[in-house]
């Protein structure tokens, strides 16, 4: 039996010590190789790409602000034939994008049938100058009828966009009917607008 | 035995029953409809139509007033007196006031005065303007008629006084026309 002269302690090994000592290294080798491979523990190198788009959900809402100093719920008493006032709104598209409106006047009571309603738009705000109510720019007629409890008046505002700067400036003229019989004195009843708009999704927003 | 024919189709008309049962409903469920988003907005107004009429009230003196406020009246009378009355707007609105004046008289008349203020009916004096209601003579009488020279506003009057002198046979004022101011920009009210 020799011994390592550096090691004089250890044995020495032996031939065939040493060669199963290499195989088990081998084998060991192997099934580490074989594990790594079975986890897929290689290293790589790789590149993700990623891409967000900001959704929101549009709103639908619109507002009739009184316009040009007045208040359109002010009511009108002792209306004698052929009297008349006007009222203004600006209709304001406070939703999310530009859309179609519809407008309708109604009457009610016993005046009703008995208010001829014309409804005029302006390009710009309504002023009143010297007691006549005056539109500085374009004007647009947009209905003219007398409404009825049955029938109100169809009022096509056409497309607005959103915001006030876009708002439509709407002025109502009630004309109290000439030929209103005197059996109606002391009758009252009312005149009312409104606008809407109805939006629709299911259209194909891939542009935007 | 063979089983009629009637009774080998019956099964099967009861399976395409449950079957069109099943699929009915799937055939007529489309695309998902969008459920619309309405706005809306309403503003409204009260509106009154205006009354107009006028009635005659007695201040003081001779005379009755009609139950309806249309007419002030005496009887014959062959004293010196005078009544006083008022001719009122008992509208909503400013109007015109209007009367007729009918004197039967057999000797003397009654003048018709209008005071632009109420008259003091102890002195018998008017503090403001007068004018006198022509009347004009007609076969057995004497009639005439009166309009307010301006509008008078609603629950105001005219101020008259009909003075009997002499010998009359019965004097009739009556409240006639009401003309209601013109028509008008109402915007402000």
């Amino acid at each position: 039996m020799s011994t390592d002269p550096q090691h004089p302690q250890a044995p020495a090994p032996c031939a065939r010590h040493g060669r199963r000592r290499r195989l088990a290294g081998a084998a060991t080798l192997a099934v580490a190789g074989t594990a790594l491979v079975g986890t897929g523990a290689f290293s790589s190198w790789g590149a993700t790409a990623s891409a967000t788009g900001g959704l929101t959900a549009g709103s639908v809402a619109v507002s009739m602000v009184d316009a040009n100093g007045g208040s359109f719920s002010t009511a009108v008493g002792n209306l004698l034939p052929a009297d008349y006032f006007y009222r203004y709104v600006d209709v304001t598209n406070s939703g999310s994008a530009a859309s179609t409106f519809t407008g309708s006047v109604s009457a009610t009571g016993a005046l009703a049938g008995q208010l001829q309603v014309d409804v005029t738009s302006c390009s710009v705000a309504w002023t009143t100058v010297s007691g006549a109510s005056t539109c500085p720019g374009t004007t647009t007629a947009l209905a003219s009828g007398t409404p009825t409890t049955a029938t109100p008046l169809t009022v096509a505002h056409g497309s607005i966009g959103t915001g006030a700067g876009n708002a439509q400036h709407v002025r109502y003229k009630v004309t109290f009917s000439a030929g209103a019989s005197s059996t109606l004195q002391g009758a009252g009843g009312s005149i009312a607008a409104s606008v809407s708009n109805t939006v629709v999704g299911g259209t194909d927003r891939t542009g935007g | 035995m063979t089983p009629s024919r009637r009774r080998r189709w019956r099964p099967r008309a009861a399976a395409l029953v449950v079957a069109g049962a099943a699929l009915g409903p799937l055939a007529t469920t489309g695309p998902a409809q969008a459920a619309p988003w309405e706005g809306s907005a309403t503003a409204s107004a009260p509106v009154t139509m205006a009354r107009w009429g006028s009635g005659l009230s007695l201040v003081a003196g001779a005379g009755t007033v009609s139950a309806d406020r249309t007419t002030w009246s005496t009887t014959t009378t062959v004293a010196t007196q005078a009544g006083y009355l008022d001719l009122v707007n008992t509208g909503t609105v400013p109007a015109t006031l209007s009367l007729d004046v009918s004197v039967g008289a057999v000797v003397g008349g009654a003048p018709v005065t209008v005071c632009s203020v109420a008259w003091n009916t102890s002195a018998d004096t008017c503090a403001g303007t007068t004018t006198t209601v022509g009347l004009a003579a007609l076969v057995g009488r004497t009639a005439g008629s009166w309009t307010s020279p301006a509008l008078v506003a609603p629950g105001d009057g005219v101020h008259l006084r009909v003075k009997l002198g002499g010998v009359v046979s019965g004097v009739t004022v009556t409240a006639t026309t009401v003309v209601p101011r013109p028509a008008a920009d109402r915007t402000q009210g």
